[in-house]
Order: C-alpha cells, then sequence, then structure tokens
C-alpha cells in the first residue's frame, strides 16, 4: 500500500428507507465538507422529487469528503451514495464494487429490516467491510444493545463495536468518522501498474460531454491520455479528470486507489457503460474488471400520447430521458386503437414505472402505457424467425410453427421461515426450483428457473409482500424455451381494441381474461348502451363482463342558490369527460391501462 | 318524493292519485336524493338502506308525469308540475335567465351580472344592515366570464319543458348559439336534445339524461 492510499477511505451508507441515512450523509458530509447543509441538499444527495417521494434514490451521487483526525491526520472520504431497488441492483453492486467497506445504518428504534438486507447481501458479495452504525440513539424507544445482537444473529456481522449515533441531533458523529478511519480498510493498487478503473456510474452533461464516475485499481489517469473501455472496446482521449467535492474539481490525474470523474468528450451515456473496465489503449491492462453486465430492456410497454398531447413532445421527451439513461429504449411504433406511438425498453417494472412517473410530472406530458411484455420469439412454418414484443404484431396463428419465451435465472434471498411462501408464489409463476442454499444459518438462497413474463408483472410486489419486506430478487436472462403462449384479446362492444391485446401462457389465459374484464367493468363509466367486455382467444370468448347501460343522470332540484354549484358539477362531469379516450363507440378513462396492468394476487 | 327506500309503484300512484285529487295549482315532484351528513347517508353507507333501482325510480318519474297531464297539469319543468297559468313566476327567473335579489340569511341572488350570497350568520348580517350596507358574504361573490354565462343561460334554461330560445340566446348574448357550441352535439343526443325552428330543449326522455346533455354547454 502505497502513502497516499494509506489516507483514502472508500466506503458507501446502506440503509433501510427512513433508517436515517440521508440525514446521516447530511451529517458526514457537514462534519467534513466545506458547504452548508441546505446547499449540499440542493445539489446532491436525493436531488429528484421523484426519488424523495418514494424515498429511494435513483441516480448515484458521490462526494470527496476531509476528515481531520484525531490522529493529526487528514484523510479523504469518498462517499459513494446508491439506488436501491432490483431493477438497479446492477448499479448499486457495481457502486459498491467501487468501496472498501460499507456503513450500514441501523434505527436503534426498528432494527434490521427489508431493504438493510438486501443491500447488506450486496455488499458482502463485493467483499466489503461492513461496519454498522445504531441511529436515532437520541429516542426514547432506542434499543441499542438489542439491536445489536439482532444485527449479529440476523446479518452475521459483529456489532458490539457499533458506534450509537443521532443523526438528528448530531450525536457520535465525531467518533463514527474515527471508526471509518479505523474499520474500512485503506484501498490498495499499483499507481504504476496499467490503469485499471471501473466506471460505476455516467451521466450527460451538456458542455463535457459524458462523465464518468470512476474508481481507479490499478495505475493512473490524466487529462490527454488516450484510454480504451475494454467490454464496448471503444478508445477516447481524455479532456478532463477530477473529483467531485462537493462540485467537479479538475485536478493533474487520478492514481490507484482514488475516486473521481473522466470526462473524455463521450457523446452517449451508452457508450461508457456501468461496469465497464477504462485502460489506457496503448498499455492495456490485461484482464477487465469482474462483474460486467451488458445491461439488457427485459420489458417493454407502448407509450403513446393521451388525447389532446402532441407525438412531438412525447418524442423529444423520450429523446431526453435516454441522454441520462443508457437502460432506456424506444423506437416508434402504431396501434390501431391509440394511433402513433413508442415501445419502449426498460430493465424492470419499477424503471417503467419511473421513466412514466418523469414523463408526466417532468414533462409534463399526458400519455398511456400500455401492458407491459417480454420479447417473444416466434418460429414460422417456413423456419424464418421473428422476434414479436408487440402482441398486435404476432404473425397469423395459421403460420406459426412454435413460439418461445424468454427465460430467466433467478436467485431470492430470503430468511428462511419465509421459504414455504416463496415456492408457493414461484410455483403458481410456473417456476422451477433449480436448488436452494443456506448462505448463513438463518439466510437461504433460492434460485430458480422462470418465464420472464411470470417475473416482470407484479412477481416482486408479490416477493415481497410474502415475505414482509425482507426478500430480495436478482434475475438475469437464461434462454429461449418453446411455450404454449397466445394471444388474449379484449373486444369493448364487440370492436377489438389492440391496445389491451397481450399474450399470455394458455394456462394463465382464462384467469387473466377474467381479471381483465372485471377491471374494465369497474372502470369503464355506463354509455347509453349496454357495453360488453369480452376476453377472446382467436374467435372464443373465454370471460365476459357487461357495463349496463345508464338510466338516469339528473338534478331534480336546480333554484337560485344551486346554480353555482351546479355549474361546478357539471365541469367537473366535463373535465371527467376529457380523460376518456374513445375506441369506436366506447369511451375508456385513460386510467383503464394501468389498471389492468396489475394482476392482484388476493390471497 | 318517490325513490324512496322500500316505496312501492304502487304506493307511489297511490300518492299520485291522492295529490291530484287534492285539486292543488302547482304540484312539484322530487326523487330521493341520499345526502352526506344525514342519517339516511350513514343508513345507506351500512347497507341497511335499499336504493331504488334507476330504472324503477325513473318509472315512477314518468308513471307520474303521464297521471298529471292526464289529470290536465302541464309538467313545465323536471321537477314541476302546475295547472295553465298557475306556474311559479318565482322560480320561472331561475330558468329564464332573470336577475333576482335574495333577502335573509345565506339567500343567492344573480344582480348586475355578478352572483353572490348574504352572510351566513345573524350579527354579521345585522351588522351590514346597520351600516346601511348590503350583507353579502364576500367571498361568495363570482363574476364568471361571458362563456360561463352563456352555460349557466343553457343549462337553467333546458331545466324548461320549452327549453330555450335561439332568439332569445342571441339577444342576451350577442351571438348565435351554434356559433358557440358545435352542432355536432345534437347529433349525440338525437331524440333526446331536440332542435325545433326557434326552440332548443329537453323530451322527456332527455330531462332522465339532462346532467350528461347540459355537460356539453360549460
Amino acid at each position: 500500500m502505497k502513502d497516499y492510499q494509506k489516507y483514502i477511505r472508500n466506503f458507501s451508507i446502506i440503509a433501510h428507507i427512513d433508517h436515517g441515512k440521508s440525514t446521516l450523509a447530511d451529517r458526514i458530509i457537514e462534519k467534513t465538507g466545506l458547504v452548508s447543509k441546505r446547499e449540499m441538499r440542493e445539489q446532491f444527495l436525493d436531488n429528484m422529487e421523484l426519488e424523495r417521494e418514494r424515498g429511494i434514490t435513483i441516480k448515484l451521487q458521490t462526494t470527496r469528503l476531509v476528515f481531520r483526525s484525531k490522529d493529526g491526520n487528514e484523510y479523504i472520504f469518498n462517499l459513494i451514495d446508491t439506488p436501491g431497488h432490483v431493477d438497479f441492483t446492477y448499479e448499486v453492486s457495481r457502486s459498491l464494487a467501487a468501496c472498501e467497506g460499507a456503513v450500514l445504518v441501523v434505527d436503534a428504534t426498528q432494527g434490521v429490516e427489508a431493504q438493510t438486507l438486501a443491500n447488506v447481501y450486496l455488499a458482502m458479495d463485493e467483499d466489503l467491510e461492513i461496519m454498522p452504525v445504531l441511529n436515532k440513539i437520541d429516542l426514547a424507544s432506542a434499543r441499542p444493545d438489542e439491536i445489536k445482537e439482532e444485527i449479529e444473529e440476523v446479518i452475521g456481522v459483529d456489532a458490539q463495536e457499533a458506534p450509537l449515533v443521532s443523526a438528528k441531533e448530531g450525536i457520535g458523529i465525531e467518533e463514527l468518522l474515527e471508526d471509518i478511519v479505523e474499520k474500512i480498510p485503506a484501498p490498495s493498487g499499483d499507481e504504476h501498474g496499467k490503469l485499471k478503473a471501473l466506471i460505476f456510474d455516467s451521466y450527460y452533461d451538456n458542455y463535457k460531454g459524458v462523465v464518468i464516475y470512476t474508481r481507479i485499481f490499478d495505475g493512473s489517469v490524466k487529462e490527454g491520455d488516450m484510454i480504451r473501455l475494454m467490454n464496448t472496446g471503444k478508445k477516447y482521449e481524455v479532456t478532463e479528470v477530477g473529483v467531485y467535492s462537493p462540485g467537479p474539481v479538475e485536478c493533474k490525474s487520478l492514481r490507484a486507489g482514488e475516486v473521481g470523474y473522466i470526462c473524455a468528450s463521450i457523446k452517449q451515456v451508452s457508450d461508457a457503460r456501468v461496469g465497464d473496465t477504462i485502460t489506457i489503449d496503448e498499455d492495456p491492462t490485461s484482464e477487465p474488471l469482474p462483474g460486467y453486465k451488458k445491461v439488457q430492456p427485459m420489458v417493454y410497454c407502448g407509450i403513446y400520447p393521451a388525447e389532446g398531447e402532441k407525438y412531438e413532445n412525447v418524442k423529444d421527451a423520450l429523446e431526453k430521458l435516454q441522454v441520462n439513461d443508457a437502460a432506456f429504449h424506444f423506437e416508434p411504433e402504431t396501434s390501431t386503437a391509440l394511433g402513433f406511438g413508442f415501445r419502449c425498453g426498460f430493465l424492470g417494472l419499477l424503471h417503467m414505472e419511473i421513466i412514466v412517473e418523469r414523463l408526466e410530472r417532468e414533462f409534463d406530458l399526458a400519455v398511456i402505457t400500455t401492458s407491459p411484455s417480454v420479447i417473444y420469439k416466434v418460429v414460422l412454418t417456413d423456419g424464418s424467425v421473428e422476434m414479436v414484443q408487440n402482441p398486435s404484431n404476432l404473425p397469423d396463428p395459421m403460420s406459426i410453427d412454435h413460439i418461445e419465451e424468454p427465460m430467466v435465472k433467478a436467485d431470492i434471498m430470503v430468511p428462511k421461515d419465509y421459504v414455504g411462501n416463496i415456492m408457493e408464489i414461484c410455483q403458481e409463476r410456473r417456476g422451477k426450483l433449480l436448488n436452494m442454499e443456506y448462505i448463513t444459518e438463518s439466510r437461504v438462497n433460492l434460485h430458480y428457473d422462470m418465464p420472464l413474463n411470470e417475473v416482470i408483472y407484479d412477481f416482486f410486489d408479490a416477493l415481497k409482500s410474502k415475505t414482509r419486506g425482507y426478500g430480495s430478487l436478482d434475475y438475469e436472462f437464461s434462454r429461449y424455451e418453446p411455450s404454449k403462449v397466445t394471444k388474449l384479446d379484449i373486444l369493448l362492444n364487440k370492436d377489438l381494441v389492440d391496445a389491451f391485446s397481450m399474450i399470455v401462457h394458455e394456462s394463465k389465459a382464462y384467469a387473466r381474461g377474467r381479471f381483465v374484464c372485471s377491471k374494465l367493468k369497474e372502470i369503464i363509466p355506463m354509455h347509453q348502451f349496454e357495453v360488453p367486455i369480452q376476453a377472446c382467444i382467436g374467435q372464443k370468448v373465454i370471460a365476459r363482463e357487461t357495463v349496463r347501460a345508464y338510466r338516469k343522470d339528473v338534478i331534480a332540484k336546480c333554484y337560485g342558490g344551486d346554480i353555482s354549484r351546479k355549474k361546478k358539477l357539471l365541469e367537473k362531469q366535463k373535465e371527467g369527460k376529457k380523460r376518456m379516450r374513445q375506441f369506436g363507440t366506447v369511451e375508456v378513462p385513460q386510467e383503464a391501462f394501468t389498471a389492468v396492468l396489475k394482476y392482484d394476487d388476493n390471497k | 318524493m318517490f325513490g324512496i327506500p322500500g316505496q312501492s309503484m304502487k304506493d307511489w300512484k297511490d300518492t299520485v292519485r291522492q295529490c291530484i285529487f287534492l285539486g292543488p295549482a302547482h304540484i312539484s315532484l322530487y326523487s330521493l336524493q341520499i345526502e352526506e351528513g344525514t342519517e339516511f347517508y350513514d343508513l345507506y353507507k351500512e347497507g341497511s338502506l335499499e336504493k331504488v333501482p334507476e330504472t324503477i325510480d325513473r318509472e315512477m318519474y314518468h308513471t307520474a308525469l303521464k297521471m298529471m297531464k292526464s289529470a290536465g297539469y302541464i309538467h313545465y319543468e323536471i321537477s314541476n308540475c302546475a295547472l295553465e297559468g298557475r306556474e311559479s313566476r318565482h322560480n320561472l327567473k331561475y330558468w329564464s335567465y332573470d336577475e333576482y335579489l335574495g333577502m335573509g340569511l345565506g339567500a343567492s341572488s344573480f344582480a348586475g351580472g355578478k352572483r353572490f350570497n348574504n352572510c351566513k350568520d345573524m350579527h354579521g348580517y345585522l351588522a351590514a344592515i346597520r351600516e346601511d350596507v348590503p350583507p353579502v358574504d364576500e367571498e361568495s361573490v363570482e363574476k364568471y366570464s361571458e362563456k360561463e354565462e352563456m352555460g349557466i343561460y343553457v343549462f337553467t334554461g333546458l331545466r324548461k319543458s320549452a327549453g330555450i330560445s335561439l332568439e332569445d340566446f342571441r339577444k342576451t348574448f350577442g351571438r348565435d348559439l351554434f356559433d358557440v357550441y358545435e352542432r355536432g352535439i345534437l347529433g349525440r343526443y338525437r331524440g333526446l336534445l331536440i332542435l325545433a325552428d326557434d326552440r332548443l330543449y329537453l323530451s322527456e326522455r332527455g330531462m332522465d339524461l339532462s346532467n350528461r346533455i347540459m355537460m356539453e354547454f360549460v
């Protein structure tokens, strides 16, 4: 270990929601950083409103701090933030890979909870030093000794020396920082070796192009260097290197053990892939860093402009979102029912929900999203193959030889008490248990082989609810397998509405059809005539509901004092009608599209 | 009142018959509305009240109108019938876009193009009178736009069986009704909303669905 490395600590803070991760980060930055708490909040951690509301961090932020220890030395703390959802597990794991340690925050009044575990497992997978910290020690209900025991039992990490802090009151922060110095290992690596650096995040800046967040493992990098991104093979010239302290600060070079950023006139974030290794083109390192995964969209859906919304606006917004999201893909498509729109690809359902919410909030757009779908491999009778994600593009059944669906290998980690529940929900979703192993005495890892289309809808939600939040999920594409899937159509007043079409497994078709029909019956308003809702496979009707016709829509009394109120009522009724979309003779509220997405597993 | 939980068609017809027998000059008939904050509402929420189905409610309504018309009453507004010449002069003002002044606590006015209510409490009301100032609740004052007033003209006027006069609309607002609203509305409500020469009105069936139709004009 080199001298300068002795004084560096690279770590991340991991915690369950509301256990105080952000507040603690604030305190640490305050104690060591150069900006006021308010300024920092405005600029950094959790800065998207969406994130604040959902309580999750989506985009990563990294800050370099300086701490003067009581041993008289100055230490550089690189605090790396992490998002926390299965859709982004890969991003989390890569940011953790940039660290040597993880500060595990546990609420001293609540104890170890779901997301605590999920993130700890990831940290352990990266061989990080886990440093537990008990927060909210100022509260009367704090039970430090009990919680320490819990941590040791459930996680298996020694918690006896865990610092007791109150991020809110600012108690114990100094001691915590000293502990970080003492307990989190310093980085190592040969600064004169061949450059080996990890990309753990990137974003697009209008002036600098793509900015890469990087951790240097070996060698060093400076302006003017010709770097190569090993997994994509692309080469670039470095225009700037620096650190975030708190804003970008240029520096001469970054060396092994350090964390910072690199700019190299890179045009798109998709060229600077998370997990890729950076090396010098002329003198490359022999092996890229482990753990690189090519990000594949797993889930697709259609996004269409809603009534009154301009197609161009949606297109612009999608383009802007793509600039900073390497995992988000889209291309134009059309629907008989909805007109011109886009087929969009996401990492998962949460990723999709986030993009849609951003379209609605940040770009103020009204959009309709169709049922999420995976890509099916359709083998035709003439031997040719078509990849289909839009159910409406499924070729004529007569010309299909067979259809294959994508399968995934799913890793599900749960405390042993919930194994039975998990087996139940996986079985319901055509999952095959490959094997099961005990990671610790209380923690089990189940390996399942499952169809992707069973995973994307609400598997994660079911998993969380059946394991009281303790379960975690990771999956990756495994292969295509022939499957008995079929197209399920929905007819409203005898007209096929292609926007509701979906591809389902034969065994699920009836249940799905019944569910969609009953949901639509709840949502579609009464019309002047009866509206039959039918779910069909080909010509065969497999489920049906009817929305009866309305008979009465009148206000009995309307005298002087009633007029203003009546006016408001009629206006409200009119507003409601605006959110309707006309399909043939039937008016359908836009909520109908989202309502039929979630398949209720009300068991 | 009809549409009362537990009321049968026979009960209702008996009521109407008795009413006609008494020979009043004017009869109002209302469908029971279950209002929040009443005991009826609580009973309804807990499931103890059996709400009369819409179809029966409408049948009661139309049956009553038929009986009254046979007895010589004129159905002149959605909820009101009267002998010839005995229509309520007071209420007709509301449905003919005339101005009116409210007296007393909480009373509403439509005067000088503005709509407002009086103070709801006695103290405020009396204090204003003492100071020789109109006892108006400032927060209730509304000066609607012309488009909004047109909407009010239409939805109050359509409550009358005779409906509204296009000529009168032109005189009141200086514009033709079908320049402001699209003619397509007529097509959507054929048989319910009727245009005959100068008059636009709701048929009896149209009154059943009047909200939906009036909504097109706000």
